[in-house]
C-alpha cells in the first residue's frame, strides 16, 4: 500500500512541477532571409523626356507585357521601357530599338500611336517610324495610383530611371514563437508586371495585348485600369489624348481589362467584372461574376469567358484553376466548369485553340471546342510562362527566360519557331 | 546529420563497454512510455520506447519516439539512467539523439510559401523520475524531464516579378520544453 501511495504522490508532485516549469521556457525560434532592396536613381524631368524616342536596342532582362501591331512587338521592360522588335520574320525576330520610358509598365498602340505610362503620366508617341519614335503629348498625372512607395515620392522636377540593387542578410529571433510572416517584395518596385487585349474595333489597326493588360483600345477610346477605376481617355485624335472619364468599379484590386466586341471584362482578385461600352465614355456595369481571392486574368468570346486564377505572393489564396463561365447575355454569368492547373497566368484563345501558360508547368494548348471537356493537345514544359498572344497561327509567349514564338497553323505540329533570350544582367 | 549519428553511435558503444566492465549481471530491459510535452507554443503528446540493459544500478539504450509538439518529430536516441535510494527506485535520466523530421509542411508561421524543406537536428532530454514496482521485474514510471528539440526548414517564396528570383527564408527552431513521462518497463 505504501509504495502506491508513494507513486500517487509522486505523480502528484510532477504534474504541478511539469505545469508550473512549462510556463517558465521560451522557444528558441530565428528566421534567416536574404533579400535585395534598391535604391533610386534619378534624373530631371528633363533629361528623362529628353530620351523618350527610340535608342539603341537592349537586351531584354525584366519583360512585362506584350502587344502585337502588324509586323512589330512592343515589349515592355518593366519600369524601363519598350522593346521594338520587328517580326516580320517570326523564326529569326529582331530587337531594332529601345524607346525609354522609366516607371512604363503597361502600353496600347492604335495605328501609328503608342500610349504607355510613365509613372503617373501618360506618354503618346508616334511611331510611324519605329526606328524614330516621336513623343507627341504628356497626360500629366492621370494615374496618381502610380506612386513609387516605400517612401518615395514623386518630385515634380526628378523622376526615377534606375534603381541600384543591395543584397542584404537578416537574422531574426521570433519572439512568441507563433509570429506570421507575409512574404514581401523587399524592392521599391512600382507595381508588379501586368498586360493588353483587342476587340472589334474599325479606323486603324489595334495592337493586340496579353490577358494580363491593363491599357486596352476600343475604336476611339483608350481604357486603363487601376486598382479600382477604369479610365476612359478619348483618342479621336490619336496623338492627343484626353482624359474624359473615371469609372468605379466597386473593387479594390482590379488586375487586366480584355475588350471583347463592345464589352470590357474586368479581372478582379475576387471576381469577374463585364461593363458595356455602348457608351463609350461611360462604361455600365452589365454583370459580374465572384470568385475567390486570387489573381485572375480573364479572356472572352461570345459565349464564354476563360478565367485563370492563381495564388501568389501578391495574389494570396491557394487557388489555381481555369475557370469557365457562360456568359448569358453577359447579365449572368454562370461558372460550366473548373480545371486544376499549377500556377496559371495568362492565356489566350484562336478558333477553338486555348493557351494557358501554366507558370513552371510551361504552356498549354487545348482543344476548346467542348468547353466541358477540354482537350489537351501540346504541352511545352521547362519554360516559366507568363503571358500569350495567339494570333495569326503564332502564339507569342512571354516566359522568364525570354520570348519564345510557336507556330500553330498545324495543330499536330505545334513548334518552337524563335526565342529571344533575356539577359542575365 | 552523419556526424550527429557518428557521435550518437560512439557515445552508445563507449557506454555500452562501460556497463561490461562493471562484470555485473545485465538484464534486458523495455521502458516504454506515454509523454506530455509542454512548452511555450503548446501541450502536445509524445510517445517513446527504449531499450536497452540494466546492471547495477545503471541502464544504457537506445530510444525511438514520435512528438507531436509543434512539428512532428521522429527522435532516435541513447538513454542513460542511474538508480538511486535505497530500493533504487528513484533515478535520473539523460537522452541525446538526432531529431528526424516528419512535418512536412511549414506551419501558420508562414502565411504564403511555394516550397519547403525540413531538416532535423539535436533531440535532448534530462530529467529525474521513479518507478514503482509491480510484478516480478516489471514496474510502472513517472518522470518529469526538460526536453530541446531543434528542426529546421527553408521555405522558398516566389516572386510574383517575373524574372526575379524566390525569396528564402531559413526557420531554426530550438523547441524548449518541460516533458511529463508515465510509463511502464518490462
Amino acid at each position: 500500500m505504501k509504495k502506491y501511495l508513494t507513486a500517487v504522490a509522486t505523480l502528484f508532485f510532477v504534474i504541478i512541477s511539469a505545469i508550473f516549469l512549462s510556463s517558465c521556457i521560451k522557444d528558441n525560434i530565428t528566421r534567416t532571409y536574404t533579400y535585395s532592396y534598391y535604391l533610386p536613381v534619378y534624373k530631371t524631368t528633363g533629361e528623362v523626356r529628353a530620351n523618350i524616342k527610340s535608342n539603341a536596342p537592349q537586351e531584354v532582362v525584366n519583360p512585362g507585357k506584350i502587344v502585337l501591331l502588324g509586323n512589330y512587338i512592343f515589349l515592355n521592360e518593366i519600369d524601363k521601357g519598350i522593346h521594338v522588335i520587328d517580326n516580320r520574320n517570326p523564326a529569326s525576330p529582331q530587337n531594332i530599338a529601345f524607346i525609354n520610358i522609366p516607371g512604363n509598365m503597361d502600353l496600347a498602340l492604335k495605328g501609328n500611336t503608342l500610349y504607355a505610362d510613365l509613372y503617373t503620366d501618360l506618354v503618346t508617341l508616334d511611331i510611324s517610324n519605329p526606328l524614330n519614335a516621336i513623343v507627341k503629348k504628356y497626360n500629366e498625372g492621370v494615374f496618381p495610383f502610380r506612386s513609387y512607395g516605400y517612401g518615395f515620392y514623386n518630385d515634380s522636377t526628378k523622376i526615377i530611371t534606375d534603381w541600384i540593387k543591395h543584397d542584404t542578410t537578416i537574422t531574426e529571433k521570433i519572439e512568441g514563437g507563433n509570429s506570421t510572416i507575409y512574404p514581401q517584395v523587399y524592392y521599391m518596385n512600382v507595381s508588379a508586371p501586368s498586360s493588353s487585349g483587342s476587340a472589334n474595333n474599325s479606323g486603324s489597326p489595334i495592337g493586340k495585348g496579353g490577358s494580363m493588360a491593363r491599357f486596352t483600345i476600343v475604336n476611339k477610346r483608350l481604357y486603363t485600369v487601376s486598382n479600382s477605376d477604369i479610365n476612359v481617355f478619348n483618342i479621336t485624335i490619336p496623338n492627343n489624348p484626353v482624359y474624359n472619364n473615371n469609372v468605379n468599379v466597386g473593387s479594390w484590386s482590379i488586375e487586366t481589362i480584355f475588350p471583347f466586341k463592345d464589352k470590357l471584362f474586368i479581372g478582379s482578385q475576387n471576381g469577374m467584372f463585364i461593363y458595356s461600352i455602348s457608351n463609350p465614355d461611360n462604361p455600365a456595369l452589365l454583370g459580374q461574376f465572384e470568385h475567390v481571392r486570387s489573381c485572375d486574368p480573364v479572356i472572352a468570346d461570345d459565349d464564354y469567358a476563360y478565367v485563370t486564377l492563381r495564388s501568389g505572393s501578391a495574389c494570396q489564396g491557394f487557388t489555381n484553376q481555369l475557370e469557365i463561365l457562360q456568359l448569358n447575355n453577359f447579365t449572368n454569368a454562370q461558372l460550366v466548369k473548373t480545371y486544376s492547373f499549377s500556377n496559371p497566368h495568362g492565356l489566350s484563345k484562336d478558333g477553338n485553340l486555348l493557351f494557358i501558360c501554366d507558370g513552371s508547368d510551361g504552356l498549354k494548348i487545348y482543344n476548346a471546342s467542348d468547353v466541358s471537356n477540354l482537350q489537351l493537345i501540346k504541352q511545352f514544359s521547362n519554360i516559366e510562362t507568363y503571358d500569350v498572344i495567339a494570333f495569326n497561327n503564332i502564339a507569342l509567349v512571354v516566359a522568364k527566360d525570354g520570348l519564345y514564338q510557336y507556330d500553330y497553323s498545324d495543330v499536330n505540329n505545334i513548334h518552337l519557331v524563335s526565342k529571344i533570350g533575356i539577359s542575365n544582367k | 546529420m552523419k556526424k550527429d549519428l557518428i557521435f550518437i553511435l560512439i557515445s552508445s558503444c563507449l557506454i555500452s563497454f562501460s556497463a561490461s566492465a562493471q562484470k555485473n549481471k545485465i538484464h534486458f530491459r523495455s521502458i516504454n512510455q506515454f509523454a506530455m510535452v509542454g512548452g511555450e507554443s503548446h501541450i502536445n503528446t509524445a510517445f517513446q520506447t527504449v531499450n536497452g540493459i540494466k546492471f547495477s544500478n545503471w541502464f544504457s539504450g537506445i530510444g525511438i519516439g514520435v512528438d507531436n509538439y509543434r512539428y512532428k518529430t521522429l527522435p532516435l536516441f541513447i538513454d542513460g539512467r542511474w538508480y538511486f535510494g535505497d530500493d533504487k527506485n528513484g533515478f535520473i535520466y539523460g537522452d541525446i539523439g538526432y531529431n528526424f523530421p516528419m512535418k512536412d509542411k511549414p506551419g501558420k508561421e508562414v502565411y504564403y510559401y511555394s516550397s519547403y524543406h525540413f531538416t532535423g537536428s539535436i533531440y535532448t532530454d534530462f530529467g529525474i523520475g521513479y518507478q514503482v514496482p509491480l510484478y516480478k521485474k516489471s514496474s510502472m514510471l513517472f518522470s518529469l524531464g526538460y526536453s530541446s528539440k531543434q528542426l529546421q526548414t527553408k521555405i522558398g517564396v516566389v516572386s510574383e516579378c517575373l524574372g526575379c528570383q524566390p525569396y528564402l527564408y531559413n526557420y531554426k527552431f530550438g523547441l524548449e520544453r518541460m516533458i511529463l513521462k508515465a510509463g511502464l518497463v518490462f
